[in-house]
C-alpha cells in the first residue's frame, strides 16, 4: 500500500548495514533524503553540489532525489536548498555491538582487577567460598586458611594465574601430617608388580564436600577403577580367597583339634577337664583378628602338666672307666676323705689322736689299691662328649678327658662346665643352661665320681630342677616354660644351624647330643612334641616357643568380635556344627596335621580345619543382606598415620 | 513446516541423546574415580561456545556455510541443552562463592532472555500480519511524520473553510501528542488495542461540537489515525523484536568473559 | 478543432527518433523496399509516411560499432541504407567486447576477504575498471547514446566466421515481434547508416503490406517456429519434410502489448486492471492447438459474474488439446475454458487438419487432468493465484518470496545481499503482499524480461552461465531503459562514489554517474543466493512461478 512512494526513481535502498541513522528521524521528524555520513556526521546540509558551466550555476542534484531543481542555486554557487545539520545516533545494532563489548570488557576488566586486588590477592581470593571442609581439616586449617593445602591461594597475580596451567602439589601437603607404611603415591602404599601409577591423594579423597562427609569412603567402583579385574559385589564375583584361608603356614604349636575333639575331650578320664566348646580355650572376648588360645596355663595345664615333670634331660653321665686316672691326693684333698678313708681313720683313731698330739707325722696306712673297678657301666652322656668333643664308645678318647672334668668340677663347680659351654653357644650365655646349678652340687657329685662311687642323694628329688643322681648329673623341668629346658633345646638347635666344623667321626656324637635333647619321646625334647620346630630364613632351625598369630595381612581386616556378637545371641551353642564357630571353621577330620610337622617348613601344612572359602561368607555377605562393600574388609593404606610432630599447641611455645 | 519440524525433532533427539549419556556418565563417576564435573564442565564449555559461533556465521553471509535456519536450530536445541547441562553440572541450583554465582546469575539471563525471544519471535509476525500493514522499522518516523503533516493539514484546511477552530483547539489538546510519536507502547506489546480505544474517545468526546464539514475532516484523521496506530504496533512489535538481543548478547559476551574465568579459577584450585 | 485533427497513435506524439527532415523521408521512400508499397493499404490514421517519420529514424555507424549483440532483446528491426555490416557467425564474439561480463565465481577465500574488503560508504566504484571498456558516443542528439564498438575488425574478421550484410538488408525483425533474443551478434564493417524501425512500425508494415509481411512471415516461419515445433512433444518423430508441412501450415499471431509492462504500470498506478484480449473464448469450437512461444496467458472459467482463473500458461504451454482429441475421437465438444492474453504472448495456431493427419494418428495421447477439472478447488484456494497472476508475478522465474508469519523483520538477508555486493544491498524488503506472502522487490529473474529491451550498450544481459539476468556494471551508462522497464520497480539506479564518499560526476557537465543495481542471484559468490542461506527462520524463499510447486507447496 505505501509502495508506490517507493518507486526505483524516487527511492534509496533501505541500508540496514549502516551503523548510523538520521538524527532527524530519532527525533520522529522527517529523514533527509541523503542520510547520515557512515562515519556518524551529517550527511550534508545542501541537497546538491552546484557547478559552473559556462557562465552560470547549475543545480547538480541526483535524480534520485528529483534531478535538478527548480530554483537553481544562488548566483554567488551556492545551493538554495539546505537544511540544518542533524545529530546522527547510532543503529539499533550499532548499539548491540558496542554494549556486547561493554560488557565483555567490563567482565575482562573487572576480573583483572580481581585477580591482583588486595595485597598478595587477599581480596581475589576471600570471596571464594568453595565449601565446608571437614571436621577434622576444618580445625586446624583456621588461621592459614585456603593455603594451608592450596599452595597458589593469596599468591600474587601472575603467579597464581600462571598455577592455573600446572598441577598442585597438593600431596605434598597432606603429607605434612599423614604418614603410612610406604610410598604415599604408590597404589596401596607398596610395589605392586603390575601397573604402579603414581597416586596422588585427590585422585580419590576430595574435600570440600560438608563438615561431616566421609572422605575416606570409597564405593566399590571407585575400587573398581583401577583393578583390572572388574568385581560386581563380594557375592558375585569377588576372586576365591587363597587355598588354605584363613591358614597359611602350620600353626607353632602342634594342637591337633581332631585328636583332642574327636578322641581326647571325650575319654572320660578327661572329660571333666576338657572345654565345654571352642570358647573353653579361645578367648572370645578380646577377640579380632585372631581368636586367641590362652596361655598354657588356661588351657593346656589341666592336662599337660604332669608329663612336664617327669621329662629330665641327663647332662652328664659318668661313663665305665678302665683305670683311675684321678689322682687320689687331689680327690683327697678336694674332698675330703671318703668313707674307706674314714673307716681306716677310725681303726686307727687312737694312733693318728696320738700322733697328732705328739705332733708327730701321722702316717696313714697305706691304702691299698685294690683292683680298680669302674663303679659305672655306663655310657657317657651325649651331652658331655658333645662338650669335650669325645667320642662316646671310645673309651681310650673318653677317659681321660672325663675323668679331668670331674676332677675339675670337684674343684672349681659349675665353672668347667660353664666354659665349656661358653665354647659352644658362643654368643648366647652358658649361665641360662645352668641356671639353677649350684656349684655344691657338683662338687659332691663330683667328689663321689672322683672317689669311683656312685652318688647318693640326701633325699629323692621331688621339687624338680637340678640333682644327681648315682652317675648322671639330671635336671628335671620344673613347669611348663622351664627356662633351663627351653635354653638346652634352643641349644640343640643352635648346632643343628650348621655352627660347627665337624670332623666325620665327631658329627655322630653331635647327631646324639641333638637327638637326646629334642627326641620328642624322651627328655626334655618333649617340649617339641607341642613346640614346632620350623626353618629360620637363613637355613637353621628354632623352635616356635611363642603362639604365632596369623600372618599379617595388611590389607584385609576382619573381626571375629563383630561376627561372634551376632553368631552367639545368647543360647546358641557354639559347639553346634552348624552354628557358632563352626559355621565357618569347619573340622577336617581326615586332615594329615600331624604329618606336616615331620619336616620343618611352616608352610607346607595341613590345616585341621577345611579352609574358609568365598561362598562361607557370601552367606551372609550377599545381595539384600549384609553390607559386602571393598572397605568393609579392605583397605586401601597401608598403616596410616600421623606425623606426630607437625602437632604443635602453639599456646604453649613460650 | 516438515521439513522444520523434522529438523527440530532431530536435533532435540540428538542432543537428548547427549545429555542422557552425559547424565548417566555423570552419575556414575561419582561412585568411580573419575571428576564428572570436568567432563561435563568442559562439555558445557565446548556447547557455549558452539552457541556463540551462531553470532560468529551470522558475520559471514557471504560465505557458502550451512544455511542459517539449521544454525538457529542448533543454537535453539543447543540453548536448552545448556540449561541441562548446567544443572547436570552444578547438581544445584545456586552455588556458593561470587565468581560462580556471578556466572550462574548471567548464564540464567541468558537463558531467559533467549527462551523470551524465541517465543516473542514466534508469536509476533502474526500479529504484524494482521495489522494488515508492512513496513520497515527504519522508516516509521518518516511515515509518522507525513501522516503527521497530513493531519495537521487537514486541521489547517479544516479552520481555514469552517472557520471554526474547535477542531483545531481538540487536536493540539489531544490528538497532537498522539501523532508526534509511536504511543502506546506497552500495550501494543501485550496484544492490546488501547491506542483505538483512546481514539474513539477522543472522537466521540468532540463530536457533539462538530458540524458536518468538520466531521468529514475528522474522519479522514480518524482515518489517519487508524493507519498511525498499525504503525504503531508495528513499532512495538519490531522494537521488542529488535530490543530483546540488546540483552541476550551483551549477556552472552558477559558469559564468555566469566566462563573463561571460571575455568581459571577451578583450575587454579581443583587441579 | 478535436473532431479536425485526424486520429493518430499516440506514440506518434513521442517520435522513435529526432524529427525526420521531409528529405530523408523522401529518399526513404523512394528506398526499393519502400517504393513498392501500396500506400493506399495503409489506413488513414498511420499513413505510410506518418510510419516511416514516426517510427522509424535513421542512424550512422561507425566503423566497428556494435549494432545488435547476440543475446538482446530489442524491440526494433534494422534495415540497411548504405554501408557494409558483418554478422558474427561462429564463434561466438567474446562477451567482453559486447558489453557483457564474464561470470566468474569467487573462491572461498575471495569470498571471505569481502568481511574486511566491503565498503561502509554506499556505492563505491573502483573507476580504474571503467577506462578499459571501449564506450563512446553515438549520433542520436537528445538522448543519452552510447555504443560500443570493436576496436580491432581485422584481428576479429580473422578470428570469427562472419557474413556480409549489405544495403537492402533487413535484420531484427523477429526480436521486435517475437520476443526472440538476437541470434548473432552484428556490427558496422565500414560507416554504415541504418534504419532503424521500431516495432510498432514494423508490425504495421507487416499487417498491410503483402511483401513485407511474406518477408517477415517466412523468416519467422524459418527461424523461429520451425525451432519451437521440433523441440515440441507433439511433433517428436516427424521428419523434416513433414515438419515443413506442419510448419507451413501453422498460423501465428500475437495478443497483448509488446511492451506490456509500460502499459500495465500505467494502469496499475491509475488503479484499473490491465485489458486482457481474450485468444479463445469458452463455449466456441476449437479449431486448433495453440501453443504458446513467449509471453503468458490465463486459463478462465465463467464464474457468477465474474471470470475465475484457472492457471496460467507460458512458454511451452498449450491449449486446446484435450478438447480438439475429444473431437477427433467423434464428440462434440466445445472449449471448456476461456484464454486471454496477459502482457504479451505469441502464439502458435497449429490447424486441427495437421493435427489429424500428423499427431492424433501416432496415438501419444496422454492423460492429463483437464484443465476444468482445477475448478473444483474452492475460491480461497485459488485467491493467491488469482493475485499473483495479477500482479504478473507469474513472469518471475527467482521471485524473492517472504512468508510474513515467520518473518521476524531482523533484516538479516538484506545484510546478507550487501556482504556479496560489496556493502550494497540490492533489494528491499518491502513488496505487495497477498495474506502472509509477499514478493519483495528483488529482481526475479522474468522469464519475459522485459528490462533487455533496448539497453544501448548491452551491459544488461542473460548470464551464460546461470541464466540469470545481471548487469554488467563496468559498460551500464546508467541511461535508466532497464529501470524503467521494468514492471516492478526491481531495477535501481545508484549514484556512484569514490572511496572518500564523493559523488562521481561526469567530466564534462558534472551530472552525477549513475548506474543500474539489481539482484544478480550473487552469481559471482559461491553457495548461490545469500538472502536465502542467511534467513534463521526460514521465511525466504526464491520460487519459480513457472513451476508446479509454487501453488501447491510455496504458496498454500
Amino acid at each position: 500500500m505505501n509502495q508506490d512512494k517507493f518507486k526505483h526513481d524516487s527511492s534509496h535502498y533501505e541500508r540496514p548495514t549502516q551503523k548510523y541513522r538520521c538524527g532527524r528521524a530519532a527525533v520522529w521528524g522527517k529523514p533527509c533524503e541523503f542520510g547520515p555520513h557512515v562515519s556518524g556526521k551529517c550527511g550534508g546540509t545542501t541537497e546538491c553540489r552546484p557547478e559552473k558551466i559556462g557562465d552560470r550555476w547549475q543545480c547538480r542534484r541526483t535524480a534520485i532525489a528529483g534531478g535538478p531543481c527548480d530554483l537553481g542555486p544562488s548566483f554567488d554557487g551556492t545551493c538554495n536548498h539546505s537544511r540544518p545539520p542533524c545529530h546522527p545516533r547510532r543503529s539499533l545494532r550499532s548499539l548491540r555491538g558496542i554494549i556486547a563489548i561493554a560488557a565483555f570488557s567490563v567482565v575482562i576488566a573487572t576480573i583483572a582487577l580481581m585477580l591482583s586486588l588486595g595485597d598478595g590477592g587477599k581480596a581475589r581470593d576471600s570471596i571464594i567460598e568453595a565449601g565446608p571442609l571437614t571436621g577434622g581439616h576444618e580445625n586446624f586449617t583456621g588461621t592459614e586458611g585456603c593455603a594451608s593445602c592450596h599452595t597458589s591461594h593469596d599468591e600474587d597475580a601472575g603467579d597464581w594465574f600462571l598455577s592455573a596451567f600446572h598441577e598442585q602439589e597438593m600431596t605434598e601437603k597432606c603429607l605434612d601430617c599423614h604418614t603410612f607404611g610406604g610410598d604415599a603415591r604408590r597404589t596401596h602404599n607398596s610395589i605392586f608388580a603390575s601397573k604402579a601409577i603414581t597416586t596422588e591423594c585427590t585422585m580419590c579423597h576430595t574435600e570440600h564436600k560438608g563438615e561431616n562427609a566421609n572422605i575416606q569412603m570409597m564405593s566399590d567402583s571407585q575400587c573398581n577403577h583401577c583393578h583390572e579385574t572388574q568385581i560386581d559385589s563380594f557375592s558375585k564375583n569377588h576372586p576365591k580367597f587363597s587355598d588354605n584361608y584363613p591358614h597359611d603356614r602350620r600353626t607353632s604349636i602342634k594342637f591337633d583339634h581332631v585328636s583332642h575333639l574327636t578322641t581326647h575331650f571325650t575319654d572320660q578320664r578327661y572329660s571333666e577337664k576338657a572345654p565345654a566348646d571352642c570358647i573353653g580355650c579361645h578367648a572370645v572376648d578380646t577377640a579380632d583378628r585372631a581368636v586367641r588360645p590362652g596361655t598354657f596355663e588356661k588351657s593346656c595345664m589341666q592336662c599337660h602338666n604332669q608329663a612336664i615333670q617327669e621329662r629330665e634331660l641327663v647332662v652328664m653321665r659318668l661313663p665305665e672307666f678302665e683305670e683311675n686316672l684321678i689322682d687320689n691326693d687331689a680327690v683327697l684333698s678336694t674332698c675330703g676323705p671318703t668313707i674307706e678313708n674314714w673307716e681306716v681313720i677310725s681303726e686307727n683313731l687312737s694312733d693318728i689322736v696320738e700322733a697328732v698330739e705328739a705332733g708327730d707325722e701321722v702316717e696313714l696306712p697305706e691304702y691299698e689299691e685294690e683292683e680298680y673297678e669302674s663303679v659305672s657301666l655306663e655310657e657317657a652322656s651325649p651331652i658331655n662328649s658333645f662338650l669335650l668333643e669325645v667320642l662316646i664308645d671310645d673309651m681310650d678318647s673318653y677317659s681321660e678327658p672325663i675323668q679331668e672334668l670331674v676332677l675339675r668340677l670337684a674343684e672349681e663347680g659349675t665353672a668347667p662346665l660353664e666354659d665349656l659351654i661358653g665354647e659352644r653357644f658362643n654368643n648366647q650365655g652358658s649361665g641360662r643352661l645352668l641356671s639353677g646349678l649350684s656349684s655344691e652340687l657338683v662338687k659332691r657329685i663330683a667328689c663321689a665320681w672322683a672317689a669311683n662311687l656312685e652318688y647318693e642323694a640326701p633325699a629323692e628329688n621331688t621339687a624338680g630342677g637340678w640333682y644327681g643322681d648315682a652317675l648322671e648329673l639330671r635336671y628335671a623341668p620344673l613347669q611348663h616354660g622351664d627356662p633351663v629346658a627351653k635354653n638346652w633345646i634352643n641349644f640343640a638347635l643352635h648346632t643343628k644351624n650348621g655352627h660347627l666344623d665337624d670332623t666325620e667321626d665327631y658329627q655322630s656324637v653331635v647327631e646324639e647330643m641333638q637327638q637326646i635333647i629334642l627326641d620328642p619321646k624322651e627328655g626334655v625334647g618333649a617340649c617339641t612334641k607341642c613346640h614346632a620346630i620350623s626353618n629360620t630364613e637363613d637355613g637353621g632351625w628354632q623352635a616356635e616357643w611363642a603362639y604365632q598369630p596369623s600372618n599379617l595381612r595388611p590389607y584385609t581386616y576382619y573381626s571375629h568380635g563383630a561376627h561372634i556378637t551376632m553368631l552367639n545371641p545368647e543360647g546358641v551353642n557354639l559347639m553346634d556344627p552348624n552354628n557358632g564357630c563352626r559355621t565357618c571353621h569347619k573340622i577336617n577330620e581326615k586332615s594329615a596335621y600331624k604329618d606336616a610337622f615331620e619336616q620343618h617348613d611352616p608352610n607346607i601344612f595341613d590345616s585341621n580345619f577345611f579352609p574358609i572359602d568365598q561362598t562361607t561368607c557370601a552367606q551372609c555377605h550377599g545381595e539384600g543382606q549384609v553390607k559386602q562393600d571393598c572397605q568393609l574388609c579392605h583397605n586401601y593404606h597401608l598403616s596410616p598415620g600421623f606425623d606426630l610432630r607437625t602437632v604443635e599447641n602453639e599456646e604453649t611455645m613460650d | 513446516m516438515n521439513a522444520i519440524v523434522i529438523r527440530y525433532t532431530l536435533m532435540l533427539a540428538a542432543a537428548t541423546a547427549g545429555l542422557v549419556a552425559l547424565g548417566v556418565y555423570s552419575h556414575l563417576a561419582e561412585t568411580s574415580l573419575q571428576r564428572s564435573e570436568f567432563v561435563t564442565g568442559y562439555a558445557l564449555f565446548g556447547l557455549i561456545l558452539l552457541l556463540a559461533m551462531f553470532n560468529a556465521r551470522k558475520k559471514l553471509p557471504m560465505l557458502p556455510l550451512i544455511r542459517s535456519a539449521y544454525w538457529l536450530a542448533a543454537h535453539v536445541v543447543g540453548g536448552i541443552a545448556a540449561i541441562a547441562l548446567f544443572f547436570i553440572h552444578t547438581g544445584s541450583i545456586w552455588p556458593t562463592g561470587a565468581y560462580e554465582q556471578a556466572l550462574a546469575i548471567v548464564f540464567y539471563l541468558v537463558s531467559l532472555s533467549g527462551i523470551f525471544g524465541y517465543v516473542v519471535q514466534r508469536i509476533y509476525p502474526r500479529r504484524l500480519v494482521q495489522t494488515d500493514l508492512e513496513i520497515i522499522f527504519e522508516r516509521i518516523p518518516g511515515e509518522l511524520a507525513e501522516i503527521r503533516e497530513e493531519a495537521e493539514l487537514e486541521i489547517h484546511e479544516c479552520t481555514k473553510e469552517t472557520g471554526s477552530d474547535t477542531l483545531a483547539r481538540h487536536y493540539i489538546e489531544t490528538l497532537s501528542w498522539y501523532f508526534r510519536r509511536p504511543r502506546f507502547f506497552l500495550n501494543s506489546a501485550f496484544g492490546g488495542d488501547a491506542g483505538n480505544h483512546w481514539l474513539r474517545n477522543q472522537y466521540r468526546s468532540v463530536d457533539r461540537y462538530l458540524n458536518e464539514v468538520e466531521r468529514s475532516y475528522l474522519n479522514r484523521i480518524a482515518n489517519l489515525a487508524g493507519m498511525k496506530s498499525k504503525i504503531d504496533v508495528h513499532y512495538a512489535c519490531q522494537s521488542v523484536m529488535k530490543g530483546w538481543l540488546l540483552l541476550h548478547l551483551p549477556l552472552a559476551a558477559g558469559l564468555l568473559g566469566l566462563m573463561f574465568w571460571h575455568i581459571i579459577v577451578v583450575n587454579v584450585y581443583a587441579i | 478543432m478535436a473532431n479536425a485533427i485526424i486520429a493518430r497513435p499516440q506514440r506518434w506524439d513521442a517520435p522513435f527518433g529526432p524529427e525526420m527532415a521531409d528529405d530523408d523521408v523522401n529518399r526513404l521512400l523512394k528506398l526499393p523496399e519502400f517504393s513498392n508499397i501500396d500506400s493506399d493499404s495503409f489506413p488513414k490514421h498511420t499513413p505510410l509516411d506518418g510510419i516511416i517519420r514516426n517510427d522509424s529514424r535513421i542512424v550512422k555507424y561507425q566503423p566497428g560499432d556494435i549494432i545488435v549483440r547476440e543475446g538482446d532483446y530489442g524491440n526494433s528491426a534494422f534495415l540497411v541504407i548504405s554501408g557494409n555490416l558483418r554478422v558474427v557467425i561462429a564463434p561466438s564474439l567474446p562477451r567482453n567486447l559486447i558489453g557483457r561480463q564474464a561470470s566468474k565465481k569467487k573462491n572461498f577465500f575471495e569470498a571471505l576477504s569481502q568481511l574486511w574488503t566491503n565498503h561502509t560508504m554506499p556505492e563505491v566504484r573502483d573507476t580504474s575498471r571503467y577506462g578499459s571498456q571501449a564506450l563512446r558516443e553515438g549520433n542520436i542528439r537528445g538522448e543519452s547514446d552510447a555504443r560500443v564498438f570493436l576496436q580491432d575488425i581485422p584481428s576479429v574478421l580473422d578470428k570469427h566466421n562472419t557474413a556480409q550484410l549489405g544495403p537492402s538488408s533487413l535484420f531484427g525483425e523477429l526480436a521486435a515481434l517475437g520476443r526472440v533474443p538476437r541470434t548473432a551478434s552484428i556490427f558496422s564493417e565500414d560507416e554504415a547508416e541504418l534504419l532503424e524501425i521500431r516495432w510498432q512500425g514494423l508490425r504495421e508494415l507487416r499487417k498491410y503490406d503483402p511483401d513485407w509481411r511474406k518477408t517477415i512471415d517466412e523468416r519467422y516461419r524459418e527461424n523461429a517456429l520451425k525451432v519451437h515445433l521440433k523441440s515440441s512433444p507433439y511433433f517428436k518423430g516427424l521428419s523434416q519434410e513433414e515438419l515443413n508441412e506442419v510448419a507451413d501450415a501453422t498460423l501465428f499471431e500475437s495478443h497483448g502489448s509488446f511492451e506490456w509492462h509500460v502499459s500495465y504500470k500505467r494502469m496499475r498506478d491509475q488503479g484499473k486492471s490491465d485489458k486482457e484480449p481474450i485468444i479463445a473464448r469458452q463455449g466456441e469450437y476449437p479449431d486448433g492447438l495453440l501453443m504458446i512461444r513467449a509471453g503468458f496467458a490465463r486459463v478462465t472459467i465463467k464464474m457468477g459474474n465474474g471470470e475465475r482463473t484457472l492457471t496460467y500458461l507460458g512458454a511451452g504451454d498449450s491449449f486446446g488439446h484435450d478438447e480438439l482429441w475429444s473431437s477427433h475421437l467423434g464428440n462434440d465438444v466445445s472449449l471448456e475454458t476461456s484464454l486471454k492474453a496477459v502482457g504479451y504472448v505469441d502464439l502458435l495456431r497449429v490447424p486441427a487438419p495437421i493435427l489429424e493427419k500428423y499427431v492424433f494418428n501416432k496415438d501419444q495421447y496422454s492423460k492429463s487432468r483437464p484443465l476444468h477439472q482445477l475448478a473444483t478447488h474452492a475460491v480461497a484456494q485459488d485467491a493467491p493465484l488469482e493475485w499473483a497472476v495479477e500482479q504478473r508475478f507469474i513472469n518471475g522465474t527467482k521471485a524473492m518470496l517472504i512468508d510474513l508469519n515467520r518473518c521476524v523483520r531482523c533484516d538479516d538477508c538484506v545484510r546478507a545481499c550487501a556482504s556479496t555486493h560489496g556493502g550494497n544491498p540490492r533489494f528491499i524488503r518491502h513488496g505487495r503482499t497477498f495474506d502472509h506472502w509477499m514478493v519483495a522487490n528483488a529482481c526475479m529473474h522474468c522469464a519475459d524480461p522485459v528490462c533487455m529491451i533496448g539497453c544501448p550498450t548491452g551491459a544488461i544481459h542473460r548470464s551464460l552461465e546461470t541464466g540469470a539476468v545481471v548487469i554488467n556494471d563496468d559498460t551500464c551508462i546508467g541511461c535508466g531503459t532497464c529501470a524503467n522497464s521494468c514492471p516492478y520497480n526491481n531495477i535501481r539506479l545508484v549514484d556512484i562514489r569514490n572511496a572518500d564518499g564523493k559523488l562521481l560526476r561526469d567530466p564534462e557537465n558534472q551530472k552525477p554517474i549513475t548506474k543500474a543495481t539489481k539482484c544478480d542471484l550473487c552469481e559471482t559468490n559461491p553457495g548461490g543466493p545469500a538472502c536465502v542461506r542467511a534467513c534463521p527462520h526460514d521465511a525466504l524463499k526464491r520460487v519459480d512461478f513457472q513451476g508446479d510447486e509454487t501453488f501447491g507447496a510455496a504458496i498454500s
